[in-house]
C-alpha cells in the first residue's frame, strides 16, 4: 500500500462531491421523462380512461439508459481529449473541454431515443384514443436533454477521478459504464418511490402504498392547468432526488474513504467497510424503529 | 447510396403479415457474413458493411418483441442485457484468439458461439425453468446471435479490417451497452396495445442507424489513422440511413396514431 | 493463475451470481410502495450492486485472489445497504409508510409484527430487519461472484497472452460485466420480477436456477477458456 497522499485524499472528496451532484440531476433526468418503474403507471392511465399529457420516455430502464450516456460520454471524451493533447492543449483541459463535447453528444442521442420512445407509445395507445400532443412532448424535452448532458458530464468526470485520482486501474470508459448502470439501478430503487407513490397519486391519501386496483389513476392536474412532465422534478428534486444523490455519493465516498487508511496493511479496506455495512445495517433497524413507533399501525388494522 | 435505402425495410415491407423471426435471422446472418468479407477485404468500404449489420439489429429487435409479448419474468431491458452480454462476451472473447484480431473463420466462430450460447440458456428457460413462450429456445439465440453479429462487424470497422491496438479496448464498454439499448429499445419503445412487428422494426432500423452513428463519431476520433477512412464512411452512412429510416418510421406513426394535434386539453375532464 | 483453475474459477463465479439474485429483495411494483423489496426489477438491481462490487475489486486486483474477492463482496454490500437504508428513509419520510414484509407475519429478528402496518392492497412496504439481512447476504455473494470471474480472467490473460496489465484489467472487468449480466438475468425467470430474499417461497426453486446457471456458465466458462488457451 503507498502512503496516503494529498490527492488521493482530495481525489476522495471530489469523487463524492460529483457523485452526489450527478445523483439529484440523474433523477430529476428520469422524473422529467417519466421514466424506470413507475412508467408503467403513465402506461396504465390511457388503459382506463385517462388521457395523459406526461412526457413518455421510456428508454430500456433507468441502468441501460445511464450506462449508455455515461459510457459513450466517457469513451469520446477520452479520445477527444488525446487529440487536443496532440494539439498542445494542456491535458486538464483538455479533458474537461473533451468531456463537454462528449455530453453535448449524448444529449442529442438522448433526445432521438427520447422522441422515438413518445411517438411510439402514443401510437401504440390508439386503441385507448391518446391524442398526440405536440406541446407536451416539446415542453419537457429540452429540459430532459439538460439534465441528460449534465449526467452523462458529471459521471464523465467521476470516471476520470476515480481513474486517476484515486487510481482505479479499470479504464475510463469502463468506469463510466459501471458507475451509470450503478447509478440507474440506485435512482430506480430510491429516488423513483417519490414519483410513482406520491407525485403520480397526490390526489390520494398520504401514508400508504398504492393498492393494485388504484393503479394507474394517476394524478391529471398540475399546480395550475393539466399537469406536464416538467412540473415534477422540481417537487421530486425536494426529497427523492437528494435521497438519490446522498445513496450514491455515499458510496463513492465511503469506498474511496475506506482505502486512506493503511493500519491493517492489504486488508485494511476490506474490514473497513465492513464496519461501515455494519453501522449502516443498525442504521436501518434504528430507522425502522422509529418509523414504527411515530406512524403506528395503520388506522383499523391495530388488532390483525 | 441508393442502395441503403430499400436493404433492412424490404425484408420487413410486407404488410399486414407478421414475417416470423428466424426468417429476419438468417438474411441478418447472411448479411452479416458479407458484409465482414467485404471489410476484410478492403476496410475502405466499411460504409457497405454497416448498411449489412443493419438487419442484425432488426432480427435482435424481432426477437425481444417475441420474448417480451408473452410477458417475461423480467423486464424488456434485462432481456436485452443478457442477449448483448451473451453476444459481447463471445466477440471480445474471440479477440485473443491471434495476433490479427479477426481472420477468415471469425464470423463463424464468432456467429455458431453466439446461436448456441443463446440456444443452450432458452433451452435451459424452456426445460428446466419451464416458461410458457412459445419457441423460447429459438428466439433467445437470435437475440444473441443477432448483436454478436453486430458487435463483430462494428468492432471490425472500428479497428480497419483487424489490426490490433491498444486504443481499441477503450470502445468496449460504449460498444457494449449501445447494442444492448438498441435490440431492447424499439419493442421497449413502442410497448402498448396497439403495438405491430411493422412499427417496432422499422424504429429498429432508425436506432441501428443511430447507434452506428454514435460509434461512426467514436471511430473518427480514434488515434489510429487507419480507422479514419473507414469511421468516417460509417458515420456519413449512418446519417443518411438515419434520415431515410425516420422518414419512413414516422408514416408509419402517422398512421397509427389515434390524432395528431399541436396542442389541447384531454376531452371529458373539467378544467 | 492456471487457466483450468481460472476456467472453473469462471465457473463457480457465474453460478454464485445466479444464487446471489435469490437473496436480494427486489420487486418492480415497489416503487408505488405497493410490495416489499427494493423498488426496480431483480435483475436490474442484482446487475447495478455486482458493477458496484467489480468498481471495489478493480482497486486490489493485484494483490491477489482472497483480497480481490474479499473487496468486491464488501463493495457490492456496501452499494445495497446503502440503497436500502436510503430508500427506507424515502419510503418514511416521502410515502410515509412503516417498513413492511408480505411474507413472514413476526420479523425472526426483531420479533416485530408487520401486519399491522401494512396498508390495504398491497404485499408490504420497503425493507424491514431480516429482508435488508438477506440483501446484504445477496450483496456478497453477487460481489463475490462478480469479482471471482474478473480475477479469474485476469489471471488467465495475463498467463497465457502477453497482453499489456493496464488493458487485460480492463477485458477482464470487461469479461467479469458480462459473464455477470448473462447470470444474473436466468434467475430472473424464475422470479418473474418480484422476490423478497431469502424468506421468500421462490426461494424453493433455486435448485431450477442453479441447474441452469451451471449450464450457461460451464458453456460461457469453457469458450472463454478456449479462446485464450486453446486456439
Amino acid at each position: 500500500m503507498e502512503p496516503v497522499t494529498l490527492t488521493l485524499m482530495i481525489g476522495v472528496g471530489l469523487a463524492g462531491a460529483i457523485a452526489f451532484i450527478a445523483g439529484i440531476i440523474e433523477d430529476a433526468e428520469s422524473d422529467a421523462g417519466s421514466a424506470s418503474n413507475p412508467n408503467s403507471q403513465v402506461q396504465l392511465a390511457p388503459q382506463i380512461g385517462h388521457i395523459i399529457r406526461y412526457y413518455d420516455k421510456a428508454i430500456a430502464g433507468e441502468p441501460p439508459q445511464n450506462g449508455l450516456w455515461a459510457a459513450s460520454a466517457c469513451t469520446i471524451a477520452l479520445l477527444l481529449s488525446w487529440r487536443f493533447a496532440d494539439m498542445g492543449i494542456g491535458q486538464y483541459y483538455a479533458i474537461f473541454f473533451a468531456a463537454v463535447v462528449g455530453a453535448a453528444i449524448v444529449c442529442l442521442v438522448q433526445g432521438c431515443f427520447g422522441v422515438f420512445a413518445h411517438l411510439s407509445r402514443i401510437a401504440s395507445f390508439s386503441p385507448f384514443k391518446q391524442p398526440l400532443y405536440w406541446d407536451a412532448l416539446l415542453t419537457p424535452l429540452p429540459y430532459s436533454m439538460g439534465l441528460a448532458f449534465l449526467t452523462a458530464l458529471l459521471l464523465t468526470l467521476l470516471a476520470f477521478v476515480t481513474s486517476g485520482l484515486l487510481g482505479n486501474p479499470f479504464a475510463p470508459p469502463l468506469l463510466a459504464l459501471l458507475f451509470g448502470i450503478s447509478l440507474g439501478s440506485i435512482a430506480s430503487g430510491t429516488g423513483d418511490i417519490q414519483y410513482g407513490a406520491e407525485r403520480l397519486y397526490q390526489h390520494h391519501i398520504f401514508g400508504s402504498g398504492i393498492p393494485i386496483s388504484k393503479m394507474g389513476d394517476i394524478d391529471l392536474k398540475g399546480e395550475y392547468g393539466f399537469r406536464n412532465s416538467v412540473d415534477t422534478p422540481y417537487f421530486c428534486m425536494r426529497l427523492g432526488g437528494t435521497i438519490t444523490a446522498f445513496a450514491f455519493g455515499l458510496i463513492i465516498f465511503l469506498d474511496g474513504w475506506t482505502r486512506l487508511f493503511t493500519f491493517a496493511g492489504e486488508w485494511t479496506s476490506v474490514i473497513l467497510e465492513a464496519i461501515v455495512v455494519a453501522i449502516l445495517f443498525i442504521f436501518l433497524v434504528w430507522l425502522e424503529k422509529f418509523t414504527r413507533d411515530s406512524y403506528g399501525p395503520y388506522p383499523g388494522q391495530e388488532d390483525l | 447510396m441508393t442502395t441503403q435505402a430499400p436493404e433492412p425495410p424490404a425484408a420487413e415491407e410486407v404488410e399486414a403479415k407478421e414475417i416470423p423471426n428466424i426468417k429476419l435471422y438468417i438474411v441478418a446472418v447472411i448479411t452479416g457474413i458479407i458484409g465482414y468479407y467485404i471489410l476484410l477485404a478492403n476496410p475502405n468500404l466499411a460504409f457497405i458493411s454497416v448498411i449489412l449489420a443493419w438487419p442484425a439489429i432488426v432480427a435482435g429487435a424481432g426477437g425481444v418483441e417475441h420474448l417480451c409479448r408473452y410477458g417475461l419474468g423480467t423486464g424488456t431491458s434485462s432481456i436485452g442485457y443478457w442477449g448483448t452480454a451473451v453476444g459481447a462476451t463471445v466477440v471480445f472473447a474471440t479477440i485473443f484468439m491471434s495476433s490479427q484480431i479477426f481472420n477468415l473463420y471469425s464470423p463463424f466462430i464468432v456467429i455458431i458461439a453466439g446461436t448456441i450460447i443463446g440456444y443452450v440458456v432458452g433451452l435451459c428457460a424452456e426445460r428446466i425453468i419451464k416458461m410458457k413462450i412459445p419457441e423460447q429456445a429459438q428466439q433467445s439465440f437470435i437475440i444473441t446471435g443477432s448483436s454478436a453479429i453486430f458487435i463483430l462487424i462494428v468492432l471490425e470497422v472500428l479497428s480497419s479490417g483487424g489490426v490490433a491496438t491498444t486504443k481499441l479496448y477503450y470502445t468496449f464498454p460504449v460498444i457494449y451497452i449501445g447494442t444492448a439499448l438498441v435490440i431492447l429499445h424499439p419493442y421497449n419503445g413502442s410497448l402498448g396495445a396497439g403495438e405491430n412487428q411493422s412499427r417496432t422494426l422499422r424504429l429498429a432500423c432508425c436506432e441501428a442507424s443511430l447507434i452506428t452513428t454514435l460509434f461512426g463519431i467514436i471511430g473518427v476520433l480514434l488515434p489510429n489513422t487507419t480507422s479514419f477512412i473507414p469511421a468516417l464512411g460509417m458515420l456519413i452512412i449512418s446519417l443518411i440511413g438515419f434520415a431515410v429510416f425516420v422518414k419512413i418510421w414516422w408514416k408509419k406513426v402517422k398512421e397509427d396514431t389515434y390524432e395528431i394535434v399541436w396542442t389541447g386539453y384531454p376531452a371529458g375532464v373539467p378544467h | 493463475m492456471d487457466p483450468i483453475a481460472a476456467m472453473i474459477g469462471i465457473i463457480i463465479g457465474g453460478v454464485i451470481v445466479g444464487i446471489c439474485v435469490h437473496f436480494i429483495p427486489a420487486s418492480a411494483v415497489g416503487a408505488m410502495s405497493a410490495s416489499t423489496g427494493i423498488a426496480t426489477g431483480p435483475s436490474m438491481l442484482s446487475a447495478g450492486c455486482g458493477l458496484a462490487g467489480l468498481y471495489a475489486a478493480g482497486y486490489s486486483i493485484k494483490l491477489g485472489l482472497p483480497i480481490t474477492v474479499a473487496s468486491g463482496a464488501l463493495g457490492s454490500a456496501l452499494m445495497i445497504i446503502c440503497t436500502m437504508l436510503l430508500a427506507n428513509a424515502i419510503c418514511a419520510f416521502g410515502t410515509g409508510v412503516a417498513p413492511v414484509a408480505g411474507t413472514y407475519d413476526k420479523d425472526p429478528i426483531t420479533g416485530w409484527r408487520q401486519k399491522p402496518f401494512m396498508s390495504p392492497g398491497t404485499d408490504g412496504h420497503s425493507m424491514p430487519t431480516t429482508t435488508a439481512l438477506s440483501g446484504i447476504i445477496g450483496a456478497l455473494l453477487g460481489g463475490a461472484g462478480g469479482s471471482l470471474v474478473f480475477a479469474s480472467t485476469y489471471g488467465m490473460l495475463t498467463e497465457v497472452t502477453a497482453i499489456a496489465t493496464a488493458t487485460a484489467i480492463t477485458i477482464a472487468g470487461m469479461v467479469a460485466a458480462g459473464v455477470f449480466l448473462v447470470n444474473c438475468v436466468l434467475p430472473a425467470y424464475v422470479l418473474v420480477g418480484k422476490t423478497e430474499g431469502m424468506t421468500d417461497p421462490k426461494m424453493k426453486k433455486l435448485p431450477k436456477t442453479l441447474i441452469s446457471c451451471i449450464v450457461a456458465s460451464v458453456f460461457t466458462g469453457v469458450f472463454i477458456y478456449a479462446a485464450v488457451v486453446v486456439i
